[in-house]
């Protein structure tokens, strides 16, 4: 009897219109009481696991992962698309999984279900991807990259690829990284892909001397790899020398990057301005470009629109110490493509300086005692004339300590402290630039002490 | 007196920064007087196990973990005689898998008896272990979706877990130990997060160069702080 019930298409409408208003309501207090917006999400699914395959949707529904960039490059193609006019919704930052999704869909739509947004700019964790494309598939599926990141969490990059790949449907577009062996694998004997890279340019080079090199073996066969270039750790252009697998040819592609000019060029004419200097922000911009050409939209109007695009994050900020300035660059722990960019960054402003690594909590969202990633962070680099000081602070300090111990850098320029207060009084004291390396746990140790 | 280390499949088995043992393990004998030669070796290369005193494999994916046994095949019977002859073998992460009898319904190399089972469970968290051989806490990370049965030799008890999967973990002996091969599910650097271990290793490999080594005491304070914060941290 129950089962008849169920069946029944009214009832199961009815239904839906209940699971969408209890969603709303609970959404309604929990704005009002400030709390996170996975929750009303969580609740709709629970009641309906379907919900989201009964939502009517718009047909532009972009979704964005992969290891890094995914954050800015949502919020770059959702501002850039309401330049262009067209009603968005997205996702807040951190409500990436299918609860986060469903709650930011319900609270788009009507109460039965349709949904009043011309576009839908999702941003999704690369392993839960799965879920929320199992009841949405997107027009557009763009994976910025996949990199060693989290790893304690996450498990390694060739797990992350497996459950991405559970992501995608054959009815999806692919906008992939030509320059990542493993990401772009997802198109690998598979139409419906746009490739997207950066050419050979002046900061490119021929050997990789990073901690570790994951483009040594064939994502596809494990034959080995040989390299053209790199542009930094094992991101460059590849070939097998055993299967058929290498860099495809991209579609858009950067043929310029201008770092102290802060600017690049797409397909030889497009100029855009980088709103964050690293090396990394040229495929935001990238993927960004891609995802609104390919949309139909006109070369100008996307130029327009990314260049009006004001940075949401602030992953750089400054300070002022007693003597000199301090540079916060927000980076990730426990992923150290985002360190070592954030390391050339500062090395290739090419003034003397003095760089600090706070290292106090590793985790804002789980807990570990886990450093092993440190050894994966090409340290080394700061065996530099420019670097006058390096600073290790925080509670696992000592772990910092060890791993710059085994690197050839001079230890008279390195300083470590468990306190942070101790910390500030050392960096108060530097006559150079201070750059400060930590992650979204730790800022705030450090931006409440610098404002004082 | 000279002591020869092998990385070997250094460039395939390289997850969690396994390398530092290496170096930790290096810096440490040429502490105690010691000259190192650390040579690296990969796929299809040519291996002489006699010319080393301690073989470290690092942790890898499942596939290259596949791969690298594919490869080991041929050295089948080296290995054993470099086993047999006490010698130092370390596989952190779920490398000492391909030791076993068979990895799912695949053979392995059948030296000893457990077979390993990949499951859809993936287990991430810090743990604490203890072993009679050692009179220190070991601390790690294990980060693994296999399990290891028939164990006969294992290396270690799990006596507190912290993280994500404090309720998956099923199981309380964890890692391998015969002779002087060590296998463990703790990835990465365990050498240099764990001083007692690498002392341990230090007095072994001294121990078999001269057999008056007598190990002499040094102070490497940013280990020894790092250890004991770990430890209190986990036993919070």
């Amino acid at each position: 009897m129950f089962k008849s019930w169920y069946n029944n298409k009214e009832r199961s409408e009815f239904m839906k219109v209940l699971v969408i208003i209890i969603c709303k309501i609970i959404r309604f207090f929990g704005k009002l009481m400030k709390r996170g917006s996975s929750l009303p999400g969580y609740i709709a699914i629970k009641l309906d696991k379907n919900i989201l395959s009964k939502m009517d949707l718009p047909e532009n529904i972009i979704m964005v992962t992969g290891s890094n960039g995914k954050t800015t490059t949502t919020e770059m193609i959702a501002s850039s698309l309401k330049m262009n006019g067209y009603t968005v919704g997205t996702n807040e930052e951190g409500s990436n999984q299918i609860a986060g999704v469903a709650t930011m869909i319900i609270n788009n739509s009507n109460i039965f279900g349709k949904c009043k947004k011309d576009a839908l700019v999702i941003e999704s964790d690369e392993r839960y991807a799965k879920d929320t494309c199992k009841y949405i598939h997107p027009k557009y599926f763009v994976v910025t990259n996949l990199y060693r990141d989290q790893m304690t969490r996450n498990a390694h990059p060739e797990s992350v690829y497996e459950a991405v790949k559970d992501a995608v449907h054959d009815d999806m577009h692919l906008i992939l990284n030509s320059d990542d062996p493993l990401s772009s694998m997802l198109g690998y004997n598979r139409d419906n892909v746009t490739y997207v890279g950066i050419e050979e340019n002046q900061f490119s080079t021929k050997e990789n001397n990073s901690a570790y090199n994951d483009g040594v073996y064939c994502p596809v066969c494990k034959g080995k790899m040989k390299y053209e270039y790199y542009h930094f750790s094992h991101i460059g252009k590849y070939e097998c020398t055993k299967c058929e697998f290498k860099r495809a040819n991209p579609l858009y592609k950067v043929t310029d990057v201008n770092l102290s000019g802060g600017y690049i060029k797409i397909n030889g004419s497009s100029t855009l301005r980088m709103h964050m200097k690293g090396y990394y922000n040229a495929y935001n911009l990238l993927y960004a470009f891609t995802v609104l050409s390919l949309m139909g939209i006109e070369e100008e109007k996307i130029v327009k629109a990314l260049d009006d695009y004001t940075i949401q994050n602030d992953r750089v900020q400054e300070f002022n110490l007693n003597k000199a300035k301090a540079i916060l660059l927000t980076s990730k722990h426990e992923n150290s493509i985002n360190y070592n960019q954030n390391i050339d960054y500062v090395i290739r402003e090419n003034k003397e300086f003095t760089i600090c690594f706070i290292l106090d909590a590793i985790s804002r969202k789980y807990f570990t005692t886990d450093t092993s990633w440190l050894w994966d962070i090409d340290f080394e680099k700061l065996d530099n004339p420019l670097v006058k000081k390096i600073v290790l602070a925080g509670k696992y300090s000592p772990d910092l300590a060890i791993r710059f111990n085994y690197t050839n850098i001079d230890k008279d320029k390195i300083v470590k402290t468990s306190d942070l207060d101790e910390m500030m009084k050392i960096l108060n004291k530097e006559e150079n630039d201070v750059y400060v390396l930590t992650c979204f746990a730790d800022r705030m140790k450090f931006i409440e002490r610098a404002r004082k | 007196m000279r002591i020869n280390i092998l990385h070997l499949y250094y460039d395939l088995m390289n997850l969690y920064g396994g390398y530092a043992n290496v170096l930790l393990l290096s810096k440490h004998l040429r502490d105690q007087g010691f000259e190192v030669n650390v040579d690296k070796k990969t796929l299809g290369e040519v291996i002489n196990f006699n010319n080393y005193d301690f073989i470290f494999i690092g942790e890898g994916t499942e596939r290259n973990r596949d791969l690298i046994l594919r490869d080991l095949v041929r050295y089948k019977d080296d290995l054993v005689k470099f086993i047999d002859e006490n010698k130092l073998l370390l596989m952190t992460g779920i490398t000492y898998e391909i030791l076993g009898k068979a990895i799912d319904n695949d053979e392995a190399l059948g030296l000893f008896d457990f077979r390993t089972i990949s499951t859809k469970n993936r287990i991430t968290s810090d743990v604490i272990l203890t072993c009679d051989f050692l009179s220190k806490k070991t601390v790690g990370f294990i980060n693994t979706s296999s399990k290891v049965t028939d164990n006969k030799h294992p290396l270690f008890k799990i006596v507190k877990i912290s993280g994500e999967s404090e309720e998956k973990i099923d199981f309380v002996n964890e890692g391998f130990h015969y002779k002087n091969v060590f296998g463990t599910f703790i990835t990465g650097p365990i050498l240099v997060r764990n001083p007692h271990i690498l002392k341990y290793f230090v007095d072994v490999l001294g121990k078999q160069k001269m057999s008056d080594f007598k190990y002499k005491e040094i102070s490497y304070k940013d280990e020894e702080d790092s250890y004991n914060l770990a430890i209190s941290e986990l036993e919070k």
